[in-house]
C-alpha cells in the first residue's frame, strides 16, 4: 500500500531543490555579468578545473562561470530529489531511470572528450 | 553588440516559455544570423539560457499541478543520453551539419503541428486512445540527441510525443516538457562549458533575457487556448526555418 506523500509525486521536493539551486546560479551569472560588461575580459575558460579555478579568482566571467554552474545544476538536483523521492516511494523503476540520468550527466561533467 | 542579446532572448524566453520549448528555437538562429556569434557557441549559450527557462517556467508549473514530475523524471534518463550523443557530433561536426538538421527540424514539425492541431479545426482537446510508452523511449532519445546538437529544450519532440504517444493532455504535456528541458539542456550544456565553447557574460545576458520572458509567459499561459499554442509554435518553426535557409546553406 502507497503513502499519501507518494502519491503526490515528487514535484515539490523538484521544485525546491532545482529553484534555489537556479536562483543562486541565476544571481551569481548576473553579478559576473554586469562586472563583465564593465570590466570585460573575453575568457572562455577550458574543462571543469579551469571554470573552477576562473570561479575561484573572480572578476566578470569568473562569476559568470560560476553562476552558470550553478544554474545547470538546478535540473540536475530537481533529478536528484526526484530519486530521494522514489527510494522513499518505492518505485524501483523511476529510481533507476533517475539514476541513469544523473549517471548520464556526470559522464558529461567529466568524462567525455571536448577537444 | 553583447548587450543586444538581452533584447533578443527576452523575446525568445517569452516565445519558449508559451509554447513549452525553452526559446532555443528563436535563440540559436537569432544569436549566430543577426548576431555573428558563431554557430557552435550559439548553441552552447542557448542550452544554458534553455536551463534557465526551465527553472523558471517549470516552477510555475509545478504549482499550478501541471507537471508530471514523477514521468519527466523518467523520460529523462533517455533524453540525457541523447543529449550527450548529440553534444558531441555537434562540437565536432560544426555549423553546417547543426543549420541542415535544424532547417529539416523546424519544417517538419511545423508541418505536422499544423495537420493535427490547426488544419483539422478541432472543437475539443483529443486524448488520445492509449498510451505507447515502446514508441516514445527511443523519440525520447531523439529528442535528447537534437537539444544537444542543435541547443534546443527538446520541446519539438517532447510535446507531441508526451501528449500523443504517453496520454497528457496538452497543457500537462507542455508542463511537463518544460522539466525535463532543463535537464536535458543541462547534460548539453555542461558538454558545452567543458569545451570553452560558452563566453560567460553572453550566457549571462541570454539567461537573464530567458528568463524574465518565460516568467512574463508562465503569467499569461493558462489564458492562452492550445490551438493558439500550437498555431503560434508553427508561425515561429516556418520562420525560423526560412531564416536558417538564408545564412546557413
Amino acid at each position: 500500500m502507497r503513502a499519501t506523500r507518494s502519491e503526490a509525486g515528487p514535484g515539490r521536493a523538484a521544485l525546491w531543490a532545482e529553484a534555489s539551486l537556479g536562483i543562486a546560479g541565476l544571481v551569481l551569472a548576473i553579478a559576473g555579468m554586469v562586472v563583465g560588461l564593465v570590466d570585460p575580459v573575453h575568457k572562455m575558460p577550458h574543462g571543469a578545473a579551469a571554470l573552477l579555478r576562473a570561479a575561484l579568482h573572480g572578476g566578470g566571467d569568473g562569476l559568470a562561470a560560476a553562476g552558470l554552474w550553478l544554474l545547470v545544476l538546478g535540473p540536475v538536483a530537481a533529478v536528484a530529489a526526484g530519486a530521494a523521492w522514489a527510494i522513499m516511494a518505492r518505485r524501483p523503476r523511476t529510481v533507476l531511470l533517475s539514476l541513469v540520468a544523473l549517471a548520464a550527466i556526470a559522464v558529461a561533467a567529466f568524462v567525455l572528450p571536448t577537444g | 553588440m553583447r548587450l543586444w542579446v538581452l533584447p533578443v532572448a527576452l523575446f525568445a524566453g517569452l516565445l519558449g516559455g508559451l509554447l513549452g520549448l525553452g526559446g532555443g528555437v528563436v535563440l540559436v538562429p537569432a544569436l549566430s544570423t543577426a548576431l555573428g556569434i558563431p554557430l557552435p557557441e550559439a548553441v552552447g549559450t542557448s542550452l544554458i539560457a534553455v536551463s534557465a527557462t526551465s527553472i523558471s517556467s517549470s516552477v510555475a508549473y509545478i504549482r499550478q499541478g501541471l507537471t508530471d514530475t514523477e514521468l519527466g523524471i523518467s523520460l529523462v534518463a533517455w533524453t540525457s543520453i541523447g543529449a550527450l550523443a548529440g553534444g558531441m557530433i555537434g562540437l565536432r561536426a560544426g555549423a553546417p551539419v547543426i543549420a541542415a538538421v535544424f532547417l529539416l527540424l523546424t519544417l517538419y514539425t511545423a508541418y505536422v503541428l499544423l495537420q493535427r492541431h490547426v488544419l483539422r479545426r478541432q472543437s475539443q482537446e483529443r486524448t488520445p486512445a492509449r498510451p505507447r510508452p515502446r514508441i516514445a523511449y527511443p523519440l525520447m532519445l531523439v529528442s535528447g540527441a537534437l537539444s544537444g546538437l542543435l541547443g534546443i529544450g527538446g520541446g519539438p519532440v517532447n510535446v507531441p510525443v508526451i501528449n500523443i504517444l504517453l496520454g497528457l493532455p496538452m497543457k500537462r504535456a507542455v508542463a511537463t516538457s518544460s522539466f525535463m528541458v532543463g535537464v536535458t539542456a543541462a547534460a548539453g550544456g555542461i558538454l558545452y562549458l567543458r569545451a570553452g565553447r560558452i563566453d560567460p557574460v553572453v550566457a549571462g545576458l541570454a539567461v537573464v533575457g530567458v528568463a524574465v520572458g518565460a516568467q512574463v509567459a508562465g503569467l499569461i499561459q493558462q489564458k492562452i487556448s492550445t490551438r493558439i499554442l500550437s498555431l503560434l509554435f508553427s508561425g515561429v518553426l516556418v520562420a525560423v526555418a526560412v531564416q536558417m535557409a538564408v545564412h546557413h546553406l
